[in-house]
């Protein structure tokens, strides 16, 4: 009886009571999924920025050919006068390309690229205004 | 005699209880222990997943950088091209590979056209069989 006596006079365990380690592992898996989760948005996001840039870049690209095809008609046409030329065309619906050609008789290739540059296109601003009261 | 019986019988719940601790302390780890390996396969497959699609994001990048390059330096050459079709291997890193074993992609340059020519860039993933980028440029010759 002595003995029995002694063992249930064990001291309790410190910090380790039932539930515990419920609550720890409550912890880490909330901990887990944030993470998981986080990384997996972020890294959408960055797909989706990456893919936005590639698109852009093939955009720009095409309308760089539509420019030169452009440029080709103002070559073969037989009315155009010498001096500046400006053609434009859009790349998406924010920027366009400007290209400005020099034709004259002195530049030996009979024409000559002076600037080619994405600009972005002006912002429409609605005036909307407010509704005044005229009388009746 | 009637007071030791009494004792034996204090001493029968005290560890009647005790075992009904234990159980519930068993339950409750084998309970955390389960969630634990289930929450673990799944974050380990939202791990990976975002593990995929970054490399693939990298890749893109990297081909968009590529190709912009050398649409730049085709631009800027004013004479016409003698060659039609190119293809360039280059390994994980995008560095030029040496050989056609140790490649991870491919890079085809095509081009075709007379007076307007016309390249076309296509880069291929050779070990998913996958295209990983293409564009166009046209130039006046």
């Amino acid at each position: 009886m002595n003995a029995i006596q002694q063992e249930d006079k064990r001291p309790p365990m410190i910090g380790m009571q039932s539930g515990t380690s419920l609550l720890v592992v409550v912890f880490i898996v909330l901990c887990l999924v944030i993470m998981g989760v986080l990384s997996l948005s972020q890294v959408l996001k960055d797909r989706d920025y990456s893919l936005q840039v590639a698109d852009e870049n093939r955009a720009y690209y095409a309308a760089y050919s539509a420019l030169q095809h452009d440029l080709m008609a103002a070559l073969n046409d037989e009315s155009r006068a010498d001096g500046s030329l400006v053609l434009e065309e859009d790349i998406n619906e924010e920027l366009y390309l400007r290209m400005e050609v020099e034709f004259g008789d002195e530049i030996s290739l009979g024409y000559e690229i002076t600037s080619c540059r994405q600009i972005p296109k002006p912002k429409e601003t609605k005036s909307d205004p407010l509704p005044v009261w005229k009388g009746q | 005699m009637a007071a030791s019986a009494i004792s034996v019988k204090i001493m029968g719940n005290k560890k009647a209880a005790s075992h009904s601790g234990s159980g519930f302390f068993l339950l409750e780890i084998m309970l955390s222990v389960f969630m634990l390996i289930l929450c673990v396969a799944v974050c380990i497959s939202l791990f990976a997943a975002s593990r995929l699609i970054s490399k693939k994001t990298l890749c893109t990048d990297q081909a968009v950088q590529l190709l912009s390059g050398l649409a730049e330096q085709y631009i800027a050459t004013d004479t016409k091209s003698f060659l039609q079709e190119i293809s360039v291997y280059y390994d994980g890193e995008f560095s030029p590979a040496s050989d056609d074993a140790s490649a991870d992609y491919l890079l085809e340059i095509s081009v075709t056209g007379t007076d307007i020519e016309r390249c076309e860039f296509t880069l291929v993933d050779i070990s998913e069989d996958e295209m990983i980028y293409e564009m166009y440029v046209e130039k006046l010759i």
